[in-house]
């Protein structure tokens, strides 16, 4: 009994083996092959990237042609991708209005379906690459299908950049939905929503259900929006938000850049949470706000390293007045943190 | 007399038998289990093949990265170095070369290579190093600064220059490494698509013996000559096209390569940063991470990226190599011993319950049993205490398996990668993958010993690394 369980694995890990040495043997002898002449997905990829470059060229090609080179969805939708970044302008527009006409927009969406998050994204914005009205609909299915919100939000991107509206109140309806951590993308889609419509974003914030990720990149997109009626509302929330959402509100202050934040950004320099204190301190110094040249002395002995480093180097931004605030606290040594911060930012500053 | 004792010897024999089976059949399982996991991850995410694709994607949206380079007498090599680093395709990226105390000319050869002059930089103190002696910029390369301190090891000078940086991602790699033009790029993508959550990305490690290194580019892929190094690619594949990518799959990375890893600089710097007064600390590094976010109920992410590629020169020398797999050995070891209440602990979760099992299965018992295996095995079976089929069984976990699992991985590596160039260096390389099974698997089983016995009686040595450098033409 144990014997034969024994023999069963010599002659199991060497049936394995012979079939791994059997398989690497095939791919070898498929390279091989293939300098000769080309693997079938090899083939495909180069009539592809033949097609997609005399089609730019100005020239018309059937569309049961293209139909048939485009058949591997994937690498279609690929192929496509790629092919946009490398071409430009009337070229492009030529190759996507052909492309459109011979219904591929339409052939990619089931690739939405993709186990492969890669795959439906890459699917996504080579359908934003062939938007006409269909695909502008299927766009606005998928935000409302509300999935994932990589999809969602590349699906957004592509409406964007194609100059389509998006559906505000599903995008908006996904943002409040969804859990997961929020891709880094969706801080361009915000960024055009907050120029455009600048209070429905805010709303958003008020929802207790959305995830605090997402509402950290809508403060930021709000601050850049150069928007000054926000003021209040970035005001608010750094009076009285989670302790991610005042770091990111002391930040769009900083960014917006209006003088009104004064007063909050006072109490901010004596938060107990020192990123918002770092945070706050770099704001006032973007926004040039000298009357709380003394707070931020103060805050160059704070126990933090980056609450001194952003107070001091926000008050070399002041001029000649906070400098010499720097050189007093250097001259006048009381607390060996804040001596050494003010040597090294005034240091720096003198290199730059 | 004799007579009598024969059953008690015979079952003794099975038992020793069975434990060395046993764990010949775990260890191959979880071998599998990878190569399946690898796979289907490669299979549903596969790499973008351009790098325009990449930057029409996230150009935009790419973090600023400081990439430290930590360089201890590497007088031939870092000017190549450095000139390849600072033409790296990245968004925004600032190169710190730290001179950790060479004795040799490495700092003179970049200060007039770079034309580098003294400069200031306000930075704290957070993780503890040796004194800095200067900060150096140029004029000509805004973005590079190198930093000259005392002696205190890779790890002390991993501190200095996460200190001194001012991105929010920093970038470890080894100062006479070569990255790929547009590996930061790819390597960050896990930033960008979990901005909070993601802590630190692993890349993937090629060996670069063999290949056309040209003004610090890798020119021409190619297999290396030296049979050594060749049996070193395959074994470079495995671990990381394979183990790494499948442990990132099963969120129990416990290990990021030294040579090229990425992590958020403010998670370093809350764990503490590099750990002295150890060779491991890279992994140490790594298994700090889980443990500290773990404790601290934090939600966060480990991953590991294949494509972006770090090229290495790997020894070819049997001394050279022997210190370097005991060095290994020793850094796993230290890092298993000083964090084992990890180890099948579920408040850490799969970090402990997998990552530090595994690591405990396969660098703390593995080399043991399977040397117990070369000698006991053969022996039971000439005493007549074994039958044919437990020393078949042996063989076949050892050899065939083994051989079956490497060749595997290089036909992953062709079927989602395509990294090699023709046909008749695939062949060469499954010829080194079936070979390597037969004396240098074994050898490296030795040397793990060696790497044991020297944790044993707690050696701190590094042991010298003699490389040719990568500025001539192979």
């Amino acid at each position: 009994m144990v014997d034969g369980s024994l023999l069963l694995i010599w002659y199991a890990s060497l049936a394995v083996s012979l079939i791994a040495v059997g398989m690497l043997a095939l791919l070898v002898l498929v390279r091989m092959a293939s300098a000769i002449g080309s693997t079938r997905r090899g083939l495909a990829k180069k009539n592809l990237s033949r097609l997609l470059i005399e089609i730019s060229a100005g020239r018309e090609i059937d569309e049961s042609v293209i139909r048939r080179l485009t058949r591997d969805r994937r690498l279609a939708a690929q192929a496509l991708v790629e092919f946009s970044t490398l071409v430009r302008g009337d070229e492009l527009q030529d190759a996507l209005d052909q492309l459109k006409a011979a219904g591929l927009g339409r052939r990619l969406q089931p690739l939405l379906a993709h186990q492969s998050s890669e795959v439906r994204v890459l699917a996504i914005e080579a359908i934003g690459l062939l938007m006409d009205d269909r695909n502008e609909k299927f766009l606005q299915w998928v935000i409302r299908r509300n999935r994932s919100l990589r999809n969602v939000v590349a699906a957004a991107r592509a409406l964007q950049n194609s100059g389509r509206k998006l559906e505000l109140d599903a995008f908006l309806a996904d943002l409040r939905m969804h859990r997961a951590s929020a891709p880094a993308e969706l801080n361009a889609v915000l960024a055009d929503i907050a120029r455009e419509d600048p209070e429905r974003l805010s709303a958003v914030l008020k929802d207790h259900m959305t995830d605090v990720s997402v509402k950290v990149q809508i403060i930021s997109a709000l601050g850049a929006s150069g928007h000054y009626t926000l003021v209040e509302t970035l005001i608010a929330i750094l009076d009285s938000g989670e302790q991610q959402e005042r770091v990111a509100a002391a930040a769009a202050l900083g960014v917006l850049g209006h003088p009104a934040a004064r007063a909050a950004l006072k109490r901010a320099l004596k938060d107990q949470d020192p990123d918002v204190r770092a945070e706050a301190a770099e704001a006032v110094g973007q926004i040039m706000l000298e009357a709380l040249q003394a707070d931020l002395a103060a805050l160059v002995s704070d126990e933090t390293w980056s609450v001194r480093f952003q107070a001091a180097r926000a008050l070399l931004q002041f001029g000649d007045s906070s400098r010499q605030a720097l050189a007093d606290i250097i001259e006048t040594p009381s607390d060996a943190r804040a001596v050494r911060t003010a040597e090294l930012v005034l240091a720096e500053g003198r290199a730059t | 007399m004799i007579d009598s004792l024969d059953p008690i010897f015979t079952s003794v024999a099975t038992m020793i038998a069975a434990v060395i089976i046993a764990t010949g059949l775990v260890q191959s399982g979880l071998y599998v289990l990878q190569l399946i996991v690898a796979g289907r991850a490669l299979y549903r995410d596969p790499p973008a093949r351009r790098p325009a694709l990449l930057w029409r994607r996230y150009g935009d949206l790419a973090p600023p990265i400081t990439l430290i380079a930590p360089a201890y007498n590497k007088a031939l090599t870092i000017e190549d170095s450095v000139r390849s680093l600072l033409s790296l395709r990245y968004p925004s990226v600032e190169v710190m070369v730290v001179n950790d105390g060479s004795t040799d000319d490495t700092l003179e050869i970049l200060i007039e290579a770079f034309d580098l002059k003294p400069i200031t930089r306000a930075h704290d103190l957070k993780l503890q190093h040796q004194p800095i002696r200067t900060l150096y910029g140029a004029a000509d390369h805004p973005h590079l600064f190198v930093v000259d301190k005392a002696n205190g090891g890779k790890a002390d000078a991993l501190n200095a220059g996460i200190n001194m940086s001012r991105a929010p991602v920093v970038c470890s790699i080894d100062a006479d490494s070569i990255l790929e033009s547009d590996a930061l790029l790819r390597a960050v993508r896990p930033f960008i698509d979990e901005p909070k959550r993601m802590i630190a990305v692993g890349g993937t490690v090629r060996l670069a013996n063999g290949c056309t290194i040209e003004r610090g580019r890798v020119t021409k892929i190619a297999p290396p000559r030296n049979v050594l190094a060749l049996f070193q690619t395959v074994e470079y594949l495995r671990a990381f096209l394979m183990a790494r990518l499948a442990w990132s799959e099963f969120g129990a990375l416990t290990i990021i390569s030294g040579a090229f890893g990425l992590f958020r600089r403010s998670a370093v710097i809350e764990a503490g940063g590099y750990a002295h007064g150890t060779v491991g600390e890279d992994m140490e590094l790594v298994v700090r991470l889980h443990r500290h976010f773990r404790e601290k109920r934090q939600d966060y992410k480990v991953a590991f990226v294949p494509e972006p590629v770090c090229w290495t020169e790997a020894p070819e020398t049997l001394s050279v190599l022997g210190r370097q797999r005991s060095r290994w050995q020793r850094g796993a070891l230290e890092t298993y011993f000083k964090h084992a209440s990890m180890s099948g602990n579920p408040r850490y979760g799969r970090p402990g319950v997998l990552g530090m099992v595994h690591v405990l299965l396969i660098d703390v018992v593995g080399p043991v049993i399977e040397a117990l295996g070369y000698i006991l095995m053969p022996l039971l079976w000439l005493l007549g205490l074994l039958s044919w089929a437990w020393l078949a069984a042996f063989l076949a976990l050892t050899f065939t398996t083994g051989v079956a699992i490497s060749v595997f991985s290089l036909t992953l590596a062709e079927l989602q990668l395509r990294r090699f160039p023709d046909g008749r260096q695939l062949a060469l390389l499954g010829l080194a993958a079936v070979f390597e099974n037969f004396g240098y698997r074994q050898l490296n089983t030795l040397w793990r010993l060696q790497g044991w016995w020297q944790y044993l009686r707690k050696s701190q040595s590094w042991g010298e690394m003699s490389r040719k450098g990568f500025s001539r033409k192979s």
